[in-house]
């Protein structure tokens, strides 16, 4: 954005402003005539313009005068005085005039039509090797970088677009990505360039490793030692229920003691 | 210390040891927790014999001989030492190693820890009548006959292991990582 800020606000680049010579671009100016011939016409044109200069001045000085005079002579002419409008012949150079200009209207549409079906059927043979003869003569690569501000453009064009997104929706990166990483050694480009040790110590360095160890051999060490209690409490229930059978009880025992989850020390 | 472990929250416990805890606890718990304590003190016992021949060692090696204890003398030095063990262990803690292990513990009639007096009693009690412990099983409270005498009681009380509260420390750690926003102290 700023860059096109920068193109736009200094029009008066040499760049742009300065007119270039074309036919230091173009490569062939074309035949010219030979000099025999080339001498003689030389010498005709000039002498016809040594003659027509005078002729010309005094044509146009006389124009100058008469003009006034013969535009109200013109005008007497065209609407001469107690004759009827429509017979002046003012009037009827107009009724000619119109009907001329319809039929030169309708001439000029045929003429565009037919020019235009010549076109159609010429171009399309003429204009390859017209062109191709242009594109043969001229550097137009070289014309393009003298003469073309590549670099507004682009910065234009990029500044009005999101090649993130073009890139997201337009390029399929998978396969790109695929590929590449078909071509790469992976684990060669990780021993080549990868501190490996230096990368585990530090990860070694910020785990607490003994702390994992600990918490993963207390939390064993507690299962088993839970996995023991439970064993002693089923044979708890095992020898009751077999004692009680045996002494014939109904009732189930009472092992609950008076205020024993309260937990409180004695002060003894 | 006991304090503590008695504020361990039921969470920690497996499902089928919550409602047993505060409860008298059984036979088979109690001979578990008296055979650990029989090992105590046997340790304790041969590592005096042991202690007290090297020092003897150390005091005079070239008279030295190893001391020949009888059988007899084993069983009174184990007797004093399951008397002192058992006495300290529940006037203390209330828990000796063996309740520990199996997450026992001695209370008074009033579920509170047995004073020093009643303690000492039980002890001595205990050491020359073990076989009182088998009363347990027929008493229809789960009581002993050094329970009945004493009214105390060996109720379940679980968490009582370092471990178990290690495992408290380690999870109450892991809540403490969970919380995003600023924690209130506990009351």
């Amino acid at each position: 954005m700023s860059m096109s800020q920068e193109w736009v606000e200094a029009p008066t680049s040499p760049t742009v402003s300065e007119p270039r010579d074309l036919t230091a671009i173009i490569h062939e100016p074309g035949p010219k005539l030979p000099p025999g011939v080339q001498a003689p016409i030389d010498v005709a044109l000039g002498a016809a313009a040594t003659i027509a200069t005078p002729i010309v001045a005094v044509s146009k000085a006389a124009a100058y005068v008469a003009a006034p005079a013969a535009q109200v002579a013109w005008e007497f002419v065209k609407h001469p005085p107690l004759v009827p409008q429509a017979l002046s012949l003012g009037s009827m150079l107009d009724r000619l005039g119109d009907r001329g200009r319809h039929v030169r209207q309708a001439a000029t549409g045929d003429l565009a039509t037919a020019t235009t079906d010549t076109l159609d059927s010429v171009v399309p043979g003429l204009v390859p090797g017209l062109v191709g003869q242009v594109v043969d003569r001229v550097d137009v690569t070289g014309l393009v970088l003298d003469m073309v501000d590549i670099d507004r453009i682009v910065t234009s064009a990029l500044d009005g677009m999101d090649l993130t997104d073009v890139v997201i929706s337009r390029v399929d990166l998978d396969r790109i990505v695929t590929k590449v990483l078909d071509g790469m050694d992976l684990t060669e480009i990780v021993r080549t360039r990868v501190d490996v040790a230096g990368l585990a110590e530090d990860v070694i360095d910020d785990v607490d490793l003994p702390e994992i160890i600990r918490d993963s051999t207390t939390g064993v060490a507690a299962d088993f030692v839970n996995q023991g209690r439970l064993v002693a409490l089923s044979g708890d229930e095992l020898v009751n229920h077999w004692v009680d059978r045996f002494m014939l009880r109904r009732n189930s025992r009472r092992r609950d003691v008076p205020s024993s989850s309260t937990g409180q020390e004695s002060t003894s | 210390m006991s304090e503590r472990m008695r504020h361990v929250p039921a969470e920690v416990l497996p499902p089928a040891a919550r409602d047993v805890q505060g409860l008298r606890a059984g036979l088979v718990s109690r001979l578990v927790a008296g055979g650990v304590d029989y090992a105590t003190v046997a340790i304790l016992t041969i590592g005096s014999y042991i202690g007290l021949a090297l020092l003897r060692f150390l005091i005079d090696p070239r008279n030295y001989r190893v001391p020949r204890w009888t059988f007899g003398t084993f069983v009174a030095v184990g007797l004093a030492f399951m008397v002192l063990y058992l006495w300290g262990c529940w006037a203390t803690y209330g828990r000796t190693v063996g309740n520990r292990v199996v997450g026992l513990r001695v209370v008074s009639r009033t579920g509170r820890r047995v004073n020093w007096f009643v303690a000492l009693i039980r002890a001595v009690a205990c050491a020359v009548v073990p076989i009182g412990l088998v009363w347990c099983a027929i008493s229809r409270e789960n009581r002993s006959l050094q329970d009945i005498v004493l009214r105390t009681s060996v109720i379940h009380d679980w968490p009582s292991s370092v471990v178990d509260l290690e495992i408290l420390n380690t999870q109450d750690r892991r809540l403490d990582l969970g919380h995003a926003g600023p924690t209130t102290p506990d009351a």
